[in-house]
């Protein structure tokens, strides 16, 4: 017994002491990266900018969204990319639909499964502190900072950065658009309170734009009317009133939400597919370079 | 509680200390704090299922004390009757309450008579089908007069509850785990350490691969109508094996905790992918739960002795109750029914059990028909889970229909590293057949062992993270 338990305990210290050593090279690493983008236009967002811009067809961008991305998340990543002084951000072209100030967004943190997805892309970006003020699991920021930074040492820690123009999303389907509805807005049949959190980290963005001469541009990319006719209309006074303080405060909107496309244009009922995406991405740019052609307001 | 999460890495410590140190002189205090543990560990998924697991085991103990008594036949019946319809009532209203329901109403709809379906919002408890067999297996056994009523209600309670198998088996025989609980356990150093090793591989199938495996096979189930032929060949192969992983993996962490408490749980799986024709398949997978339809289906059923078409007869149903107890679905059934109906021409042949060692015995390689043999078996019980993991039959046929139109594209090849991991998985574990387990390892030197066990241990914390419900808790 004590044979079994001196083996035991002796192979557990080595592994706490291996990994330690690894957490500790890594935390090294973070403190010195230095994240370089190349691109003046920056692309930022969840999902619908990931699969719905492509940055072939917008001058000088790089599409830095990842799926389920918050505003939350949008805020640390930009406050870290301009920090580094060899990048050159001019413009930041942001994802404003319904689904970005759902409730459902408060949940990435708090959800083991979800948060491990979550603190895995920022856990470099994201202090702990400020994870915590927020809400977070524990167990999946535990298991992430395992498997992140204490089992190799990694000079790279950018997986905030995401893997760029992704029009091939996993788990996207045609299923049924009051499903992809329920997953946003509803919990327990219940419809779900906006993100207050999000909401406030939006302002977070807008003021870190000014302060920094940084264009925002938000834009809502188009869906299937089954789907957004479908969103609670609390949700959609919400996001309006947001919308017309967006609009005050001069930041450009590109709203396409009910633009009509052909239904081989998107790939699930709020995503757009490869084709879908090709329009909208020149849309973007014409509205870029100055030709506000469709749907602009300002 | 799982056995991979991190709340069980605290649970098992503590119990195995507080276990030990109370030493093998006290075994009833060990057996009340094996009951008082597991309940602990049920609890955690949901208290109320421990008046379920409490009911099942007094009126069993109770039953047993009964039938051990030397009554009358006709009174011992009955307590047998009794003990049937209280288990398997309270299996069939959880589990198949349901089922029943949808299932009388569709088909007096198709007479044109519609009923209000009284369906009831049932939670399943996690691991009745598991308990419930082993505590059915001692009544029926002391009503067989092979083995005797146990005394000690701590004893009886720690046999029906025992942490490490009760949710997702083995399913044990209380002839064999039974008197364990009776005897003096002996702390083992070669048993504990062989234990700790079969967990450490029981969580590498888990994690490591069934947990990848079921990203990608989710994928493809969920968006089946718009993929190719060959990704969706992938999806079933891939899904066979994240079943074996995800419930061998059970079945090997179950065992080597059992070891380290200092007791024998029988072998769950005997390396099933490699046999060479469907019956070996059938000896070497979910070896627990076939054994029990044999011992207590299938023989009393006559078995094999009124000549062969009784026997094709009983081995058909066994296999659509083994499908049924899989879950109250029709597509359970279907796939019970398959399986059953491809034995039929192995009982004709007489080809029903003609392997008796494991392949290739002696050699490091299969000669080139046995390799097709076994490439046949894996192909037919991948295809064979197209029924096991869809939601309903149409979505089955929809499936297999849209695999038959053989439109191929070569976006399976992006899928590559799923494969590897398989191949890789079958050549460790070729390497192992006819051992215990995959990582008994003890004869090689202890530089390689402990370099073998850094490596898995690093694998299983690497993809530590996804924490994927075992799939046999289901059922």
């Amino acid at each position: 017994m004590k044979k079994f338990i001196n083996k035991i305990g002796f192979a557990s210290l080595g592994l706490v002491l291996f990994m330690l050593f690894n957490f500790g090279m890594n935390s090294y690493f973070i403190k010195n990266q230095q994240t370089k983008v190349n691109g003046k236009v920056l692309l930022m967002g969840g999902s619908h900018i990931n699969s719905g811009l492509n940055p072939l067809y917008i001058a000088n961008s790089k599409n830095l969204a990842t799926s389920g991305e918050t505003y939350f998340d949008t805020f640390y990543k930009l406050k870290y990319l301009v920090k580094n002084p060899n990048n050159d951000i001019a413009t930041v072209v942001f994802g404003f639909g319904y689904n970005n100030i759902c409730g459902l967004n408060d949940d990435k943190y708090l959800k083991e499964a979800m948060s491990i997805k979550y603190i895995g892309r920022n856990y470099s970006i994201i202090p702990f502190n400020v994870l915590n003020s927020v809400g977070i699991n524990k167990i999946g920021y535990l298991k992430t900072i395992i498997r992140r930074m204490c089992l190799y040492p990694s000079v790279k820690h950018e997986e905030f950065l995401g893997k760029g123009f992704n029009y091939r999303l996993p788990n996207l389907s045609m299923s049924d658009a009051a499903k992809r509805v329920k997953w946003h807005y509803y919990i327990n049949d219940k419809v779900r309170r906006e993100s207050e959190r999000d909401i406030k980290y939006l302002d977070s963005i807008i003021n870190f734009a000014n302060n920094n001469n940084i264009e925002l541009i938000a834009l809502n990319i188009p869906q299937r009317k089954e789907y957004y006719s479908a969103i609670p209309e609390g949700i959609k006074r919400k996001y309006n009133e947001i919308r017309k303080s967006l609009i005050k405060r001069d930041i450009r909107l590109i709203d396409l939400l009910e633009m009509e496309l052909d239904s081989s244009s998107f790939a699930n009922h709020d995503h757009l597919s490869y084709k879908g995406a090709k329009t909208i991405s020149k849309i973007v740019s014409d509205s870029l370079s100055g030709w506000n052609l469709i749907v602009v307001s300002k | 509680m799982s056995f991979n999460s991190f709340d069980f890495a605290i649970f098992l410590p503590t119990v195995f200390v507080i276990y030990w140190f109370l030493g093998n002189r006290r075994l009833r205090a060990q057996n009340i704090l094996l009951v008082a543990a597991s309940y602990f560990f049920y609890g955690t998924w949901d208290w109320r299922f421990l008046f379920l697991i409490f009911i099942s085991s007094l009126a069993d103990f109770v039953i047993g004390g009964f039938l051990q008594k030397p009554n009358k036949d006709a009174h011992r019946k009955k307590l047998l009757w009794l003990s049937l319809s209280l288990n398997l009532g309270l299996l069939g209203f959880f589990k198949y309450f349901n089922f029943f329901i949808d299932s009388f109403a569709y088909t007096f709809s198709f007479l044109g008579v519609t009923f209000d379906e009284a369906r009831l919002n049932i939670l399943l408890p996690v691991g009745i089908s598991f308990y419930t067999f082993q505590t059915l297996s001692y009544t029926i056994d002391i009503y067989r007069r092979k083995i005797k009523a146990c005394n000690d209600p701590f004893a009886f309670f720690a046999y029906v509850s025992f942490f490490p198998q009760l949710v997702a088996g083995p399913i044990e025989r209380a002839k064999n785990l039974l008197p364990q609980f009776t005897d003096k356990r002996v702390f083992n150093y070669s048993k504990a350490a062989d234990g700790v090793r079969q967990i450490l591989w029981g969580l590498f199938k888990k994690i490591v691969i069934a947990d990848n495996c079921s990203l990608i096979v989710n994928s493809i189930f969920f968006n089946y109508q718009y993929e190719d032929s060959l990704t969706l060949c992938l999806g079933v192969f891939l899904f066979l094996f994240q079943v074996y992983c995800d419930f061998s993996g059970y079945s090997d962490i179950a065992i080597g905790l059992g070891r380290l408490f200092g007791f024998n749980l029988m072998k769950n799986f005997d390396f099933p992918f490699f046999s060479r024709d469907l019956p070996e398949f059938w000896k070497k997978w979910h070896i627990s739960l076939t054994s029990w339809f044999v011992d207590y289906i299938y023989i009393p059923l006559g078995g094999s002795r009124n000549g062969l078409y009784a026997k094709v007869r009983n081995v058909i149903i066994i296999f659509l109750v083994s499908g049924f107890w899989h879950g109250a679905n029709w597509t359970f059934i279907f796939w019970g029914a398959l399986c059953g109906l491809t034995q039929i021409p192995y009982l004709l042949l007489g080809y029903n059990g003609r392997y008796l060692t494991y392949v290739a015995k002696g050699r490091y390689f299969p000669n080139f028909k046995e390799l097709l043999q076994m490439l046949g078996v894996i192909t037919f019980m991948s295809f064979s889970m197209i029924f096991f993991r869809s939601p309903n039959i149409s979505v089955a046929w929809s499936y297999l229909i849209r695999i038959l139109k053989f439109d191929f594209s070569l976006s399976v090849l992006d899928d590559y590293q799923f494969v590897l991991l398989i191949m890789g998985l079958l050549i460790w574990e070729w390497m192992f057949r006819g051992r215990e387990h995959g990582l008994e390892i003890s004869h090689l030197t202890t530089k390689v062992r402990w370099c073998l066990y850094f490596i898995f241990i690093w694998l299983i914390l690497y993809n530590f993270g996804s924490n994927q419900k075992y799939i046999y808790f289901q059922f």
